[in-house]
C-alpha cells in the first residue's frame, strides 16, 4: 500500500507527463481519494478556506463537520467544482455511494468539456468517485464506463 | 402581594387599556374553624377530644406538607418549562469579495438591532467613523460549535466587501448571529429564552432584589421583615404600594398555583415557599424565577423570563442591557400590562425612574451613575424584533418540512433551535416588489383588480435553498398561503417541458415548427384547436423562436409529434413525480394546475442543469443545549442529460433577450444572461413568470382567488415582481458550463443544414453533437424564415 504522499507524487508525475503516458492508472483506492486534497481552487479565498477546512475534517474522519464546511463554501462559490468534488469524496467516505456518485456527476457537469491542469485532475477524480461508488452498488458495467471516462480525461 | 400574570401586581389603580382582570377582593377564609358544640363537657373528655382533634389535624397537615413537598420536588427537578422551538434565518457571512450593498448591510444590522456608535464599538454595535465599517459581532453557537464575538473591519466597494480584517490568519470569514424569525409555541403560548444565572448581568440581579425581595439571601422562603415593611409602607401611603411576597413565593405561585386569590392559597403558597427554600439553593430559585417571570404579551404569545424580555423590549441579549434598560425590565415585573412601555410609555418611564431611585437608595447605583441615566429615554425598540408573524409564508413551508421529521409536541416543548435558509434581504425584496406591483396595477386598472393577489418563491438557484416566500399581498397574514396552496393553471410555463422532450428525442433548436392553426380530434370526439395569444400565425419558425415568442400553435404541434406521454414524463422528472398529470394535449400549453411551489421545483431542476435538487428550508436543527441533532443535507440527482438542459436554457435566455420576457431589461442588465419564461392562462386569469440567473431562481404568480379574468399577461403582471426582486439581489451572470456533447454551430433553419457565420439566415445555436446536420450549405437568400427573422431581430 502506497502512502498518500507517494500517491500524490505519482499522480503529479502522471499529470506532468499526461499527454505522453497512456493509459493512466485510474485504480485509486477509496482511502487515497478520501485522503487527497484538491489542487483546484474556488476563486473565492473564503470558500478556499472552507474547502481546506472541509478536506482536513474529512481526513480526520469528521464527516459531519466536513459536509458542513463544504456546504458553507458552496454558498459562497455555488458553481465551484472543487467544492462539489470534495463533497462527493466525503459522501464516499461516509459510505453514501448513491449520493457520492450524484455529487461527482454534478462536479463533472460544472467542469469544462476540455479541462486543463487542476480541472483535469478534478474531472478524472470525479469519474473515479463515480466508478468506485457504482462498484460498491454492484453496477460493474457502469463502473467500467466511468473508469473509461476518467481515462479519457487525459 | 404576589405577582399576577397580566395584571399589575400591586400599587396604583390597575385600569390599563389592556383590560386587566378585575381584582377579586381576597376571599374570606373558606371554612371557619369548628367550635365544640358541647356546652359543659367533663374536663377529661374535652381534653381527650382536643388531643385527638389536634392529632388528626396535625396528621392531615403533615400529609399535606408531604404532598406539597412531592409536588415541589417533582416539578422543580423535572422539565420545568415547555420551551418553544426557535427558528432562525440564515446568518450573514462576511468575507472578501462577498456581494453586499450599503442598503442590505444597513437592513441586516437593523434586523439584528446593532447600534450605530461613534466611538470604538463593543459587542452588538458598529461604527462607520473610519470611512469603512467596524462591526463587533455578538457571537453565537452554530452547528459546528460556538463562534465567539469578533471585531471586523471592512469596506464596501462596487457592491462587494473588500479589505476584510478580523485579526485572524488567512481568508477571514465572520458570521453575524442569525436573526430570530419565529417560534413554534406550546398550547399555552408561553414563550421564553432560557438563561443561566451567570449570563444575567450583576446589576439586573441587584436591581431585582432591591425592588422585589431585599432579604432574599437571608430569609427562609418567607420574609416577615418584608411583610412588615410592605405593611408599613402601605399604611403610611394609604394605598397598596408594596407587596410583601418574597421571590420564592412569587415563583411558587406562578409555578404551581392558580391565580386564585384566597387565604387558603396564600397559606399553601407560604408552606410551599418554605419547602422550596429548604430543598434548593437560593441561586437555583433565583435562576428559576428569572426564567419564569411574566414580562409582557405579544398577541397570543406570553413573554416569560428576562432572556426573552430583553429581546422583546430592547432587541438585544441580556448582557448588552444598559442600566436604564435593566431598571425598566425590573420595573415592568410589577405589572407588564399596566407598565407596558410601548403602550403606556409615560407610566413606564415613571416606574423605571422609581426603580432607579430604589437602586440608588439601596446602593446598587451611586449618585453619579444615577444622574447619568435618570434622564435617558426608555430605549425600547419600536417593534419587537422577535415577531413570530413576520414571515408567515416561509415559516409555514418550513413547518411542513419539519413535521415530516419531528413530532409536534417536541417542536413545541423541547427548545429546539432550527436554522433555516431564509434570506431576510431577499424576503424583504420580494415582499416590496410584490406589494409595489399590486399598487401599480391597482392604480392603473382600478376596481377590476381590487382583489388581485400575488405569490412567489425564490431560491438559491444552485442549491435549492429557499430564500424567500410570499403567500399573498398581505405578507404578514398567517392565512391562505398561495405559494403553497393555490393551484392554478400554469399556461406557457409548461412549454419548456415540451421543448425538452423534443430535444431529448433528437430535435434541435433550429428544427422548424409549423406555427399554423390546427384541429386535433380528441378521443372523446371533441376538437382541440389552440390559438396564439395575438391570434396570428407565423408560418415556419425554428424551435428557439417558437419558445422565445411562446407560440401556442407551434408548441401544440410539437407536443403532438413528440407525444404527450413524453411531455408528462419530462414534467415528472423535472420535479412533479408525485403529481397526477392529465395526459391530454392541452397539458403542453399549461392545462394543469400547479402551486408556485411545484412550479419552482420544476424550474429548479432546469436551473441546476438537469439535476433535481430538493427545495430546502432547513439547514440544521440543534437541541436546546446546542447539541447537533439533524442536518438537512444538500442532495442532487441527475434527471436529464446536461446537453439537453443546456440547449433548453439557451432558448429560455433567448426568451429574456428577445422574446416575451424582454421587458426584464428595464430592471436587469442583459449581461446577466437571464433565462426565463412567461406564462398566461386562458382569459388571462393567471399571470406567471419563472426565471433564473447564475445564483437565484424565482417564480411569481399573480391572479384573483375567485379566478376572475384579468387584463394581465405574464409579462405585465408577474414579470415586474420577479425582475424587481432580482434587481435588488446581488446577481451572478448565468454561464452554464458547455457540456462535452454540445457544439455551437451556424445553422440555416430553412435548409436544415450547417452554414457560414456571415450568412443572413444563419442562426448560431448550441446543438447536441448527434443532432448536428451533416450537410453544409453556402449562403442562400430568401425563405420565410429569413424574412421572419429580419422582422424579428433587425
Amino acid at each position: 500500500m502506497l502512502s498518500m504522499k507517494a500517491w500524490c507524487v505519482m499522480l503529479l508525475v502522471l499529470w506532468v507527463s499526461a499527454c505522453a503516458v497512456q493509459p493512466v492508472d485510474t485504480e485509486i483506492s477509496d482511502q487515497d481519494l478520501i485522503d487527497s486534497e484538491s489542487s483546484l481552487l474556488t476563486g473565492v479565498p473564503a470558500a478556499d478556506n472552507l474547502l481546506q477546512q472541509g478536506e482536513s475534517a474529512r481526513q480526520r474522519g469528521e464527516y459531519g463537520a466536513a459536509v458542513n464546511h463544504l456546504e458553507r463554501g458552496i454558498r459562497m462559490a455555488p458553481r465551484s467544482p472543487a467544492l462539489y468534488l470534495a463533497l462527493a469524496k466525503t459522501r464516499l467516505a461516509m459510505g453514501e455511494y448513491g449520493s457520492a456518485a450524484q455529487m461527482a456527476q454534478r462536479t463533472v457537469s460544472l467542469l469544462p468539456a476540455a479541462p486543463r491542469g487542476a480541472e483535469q485532475t478534478a474531472k478524472a477524480e470525479a469519474w473515479i468517485v463515480i466508478a468506485q461508488s457504482r462498484e460498491k452498488q454492484g453496477d460493474t458495467a457502469g463502473a467500467a464506463n466511468a473508469r473509461a471516462n476518467a481515462q479519457a480525461v487525459w | 402581594m404576589p405577582a399576577k400574570r397580566s395584571t399589575p401586581r400591586s400599587g396604583g389603580s390597575p385600569k390599563s387599556s389592556a383590560k386587566p382582570k378585575p381584582r377579586k377582593s381576597p376571599a374570606r377564609p373558606a371554612a371557619t374553624k369548628k367550635r365544640s358544640r358541647n356546652t359543659a363537657p367533663p374536663r377529661r373528655r374535652l381534653g381527650a377530644l382536643v388531643w385527638k382533634l389536634g392529632l388528626v389535624f396535625g396528621l392531615l397537615g403533615l400529609l399535606g406538607v408531604i404532598y406539597l413537598d412531592a409536588v415541589i420536588t417533582h416539578h422543580f427537578e423535572g422539565k420545568r418549562w415547555s420551551i418553544p422551538a426557535k427558528v432562525y434565518a440564515r446568518p450573514l457571512e462576511l468575507y472578501d469579495g462577498m456581494p453586499l450593498t450599503e442598503a442590505q448591510l444597513a437592513f441586516e444590522l437593523s434586523l439584528l438591532n446593532y447600534r450605530h456608535v461613534f466611538d470604538t464599538p463593543l459587542s452588538g454595535t458598529f461604527s462607520t467613523a473610519t470611512g469603512g465599517y467596524e462591526i463587533v459581532s455578538r457571537g453565537f453557537d452554530f452547528w459546528e460549535g460556538a463562534e465567539p464575538s469578533q471585531r471586523v473591519r471592512f469596506r464596501l466597494r462596487g457592491g462587494r466587501v473588500t479589505g476584510l480584517d478580523s485579526g485572524s490568519q488567512g481568508a477571514a470569514i465572520v458570521r453575524l448571529e442569525p436573526p430570530l424569525i419565529g417560534g413554534i409555541y406550546p398550547a399555552h403560548n408561553e414563550d421564553r429564552v432560557l438563561v443561566k444565572l451567570d449570563q444575567v448581568p450583576q446589576q439586573l440581579l441587584q436591581a431585582l432584589l432591591a425592588v422585589e425581595d431585599r432579604d432574599f439571601f437571608e430569609h427562609f422562603g418567607l420574609s416577615f421583615k418584608g411583610i412588615a415593611r410592605a405593611f408599613y409602607t402601605n399604611i403610611t401611603a394609604g394605598e397598596v404600594r408594596q407587596g410583601g411576597s418574597t421571590l420564592t413565593q412569587q415563583l411558587v405561585k406562578n409555578f404551581y398555583l392558580s391565580s386564585e386569590r384566597s387565604l387558603t392559597r396564600k397559606g399553601v403558597e407560604a408552606v410551599m415557599a418554605v419547602l422550596l427554600d429548604f430543598h434548593y439553593e437560593k441561586t437555583e430559585i433565583l435562576e428559576a424565577y428569572l426564567n419564569e417571570v411574566y414580562l409582557g404579551q405579544a398577541g397570543k404569545r406570553a413573554i416569560h423570563g428576562v432572556g426573552l424580555g430583553s429581546l422583546y423590549y430592547f432587541g438585544v441579549p441580556l448582557r448588552e442591557l444598559t442600566t436604564e434598560q435593566i431598571a425598566l425590565l425590573v420595573g415592568v415585573i410589577k405589572g407588564p400590562s399596566w407598565y407596558d412601555p410601548r403602550r403606556n410609555p409615560e407610566r413606564a418611564l415613571e416606574r423605571r425612574n422609581q426603580v432607579l431611585q430604589i437602586m440608588l437608595q439601596q446602593g446598587v447605583l451611586d449618585q453619579r451613575a444615577y444622574d447619568q441615566v435618570i434622564n435617558k429615554p426608555l430605549g425600547v425598540i419600536k417593534k419587537p424584533l422577535y415577531e413570530d408573524a413576520r414571515y408567515p409564508a416561509f415559516l409555514e413551508l418550513m413547518k411542513r418540512q419539519l413535521r415530516k421529521d419531528y413530532r409536534d409536541e417536541d417542536l413545541r416543548s423541547e427548545g429546539l433551535r432550527i436554522f433555516t435558509t431564509l434570506d431576510p434581504w431577499a424576503q424583504e425584496s420580494l415582499e416590496q416588489a410584490a406589494q409595489q406591483q399590486i399598487r401599480n396595477l391597482q392604480s392603473g386598472y382600478g376596481k377590476s383588480l381590487q382583489d388581485l393577489e400575488v405569490a412567489g418563491l425564490f431560491t438559491s438557484s444552485n442549491t435549492g435553498e429557499v430564500v424567500a416566500v410570499v403567500g399573498g399581498k398581505a405578507v404578514r397574514y398567517e392565512g391562505f398561503n398561495r405559494a403553497l396552496d393555490a393551484y392554478r393553471p400554469i399556461g406557457s410555463l409548461a412549454k419548456p417541458a415540451v421543448y425538452l422532450a423534443a430535444l431529448e428525442g433528437g430535435a434541435h433548436l433550429g428544427t422548424l415548427l409549423q406555427d399554423e392553426p390546427l384541429q386535433h380530434v380528441l378521443p372523446n370526439g371533441s376538437v382541440w384547436s389552440p390559438k396564439n395569444f395575438e391570434k396570428e400565425s407565423h408560418g415556419e419558425v425554428p424551435m428557439v423562436v417558437a419558445l422565445a415568442q411562446s407560440y401556442n400553435q407551434a408548441t401544440a404541434r410539437l407536443a403532438l409529434s413528440v407525444g404527450i406521454d413524453k411531455v408528462v414524463d419530462v414534467m415528472a422528472r423535472l420535479g412533479l413525480q408525485d403529481k397526477p398529470l392529465p395526459r391530454v394535449p392541452a397539458l403542453s400549453l399549461g392545462a394543469v394546475s400547479l402551486s408556485p411551489y411545484e412550479v419552482t421545483r420544476m424550474y429548479q431542476t432546469i436551473a441546476t442543469e438537469g439535476f433535481a435538487t430538493p427545495l430546502r428550508t432547513i439547514r440544521s436543527v440543534l437541541t436546546a443545549e446546542g447539541e447537533p441533532l439533524q442536518r438537512y443535507e444538500f442532495e442532487v440527482e441527475q434527471r436529464f442529460n446536461a446537453a439537453d438542459i443546456y440547449m433548453l436554457t439557451y432558448a429560455m435566455q433567448e426568451t429574456v433577450r428577445s422574446g416575451t420576457g424582454k421587458s426584464t431589461q428595464k430592471w436587469l442588465s442583459p449581461d446577466l444572461q437571464l433565462a426565463g419564461k412567461t406564462g398566461t392562462s386562458d382569459e388571462q386569469r393567471d399571470s406567471w413568470f419563472a426565471g433564473f440567473s447564475g445564483n437565484y431562481l424565482g417564480v411569481v404568480w399573480m391572479g384573483i382567488d375567485s379566478n376572475q379574468p384579468t387584463p394581465l399577461t405574464g409579462a405585465s403582471g408577474a414579470l415586474p415582481v420577479w425582475a424587481n426582486t432580482m434587481a435588488s439581489l446581488p446577481q451572478v451572470p448565468l454561464q452554464a458550463a458547455q457540456p462535452e456533447n454540445v457544439e455551437w454551430v451556424w445553422v440555416d433553419p430553412a435548409r436544415q443544414a450547417r452554414t457560414s457565420a456571415h450568412c443572413d439566415n444563419a442562426l448560431y445555436l448550441p446543438l447536441r453533437s448527434d443532432t448536428v446536420p451533416e450537410d453544409k450549405v453556402s449562403c442562400n437568400a430568401g425563405g420565410r424564415v429569413l424574412n421572419w427573422f429580419k422582422r424579428l431581430i433587425r
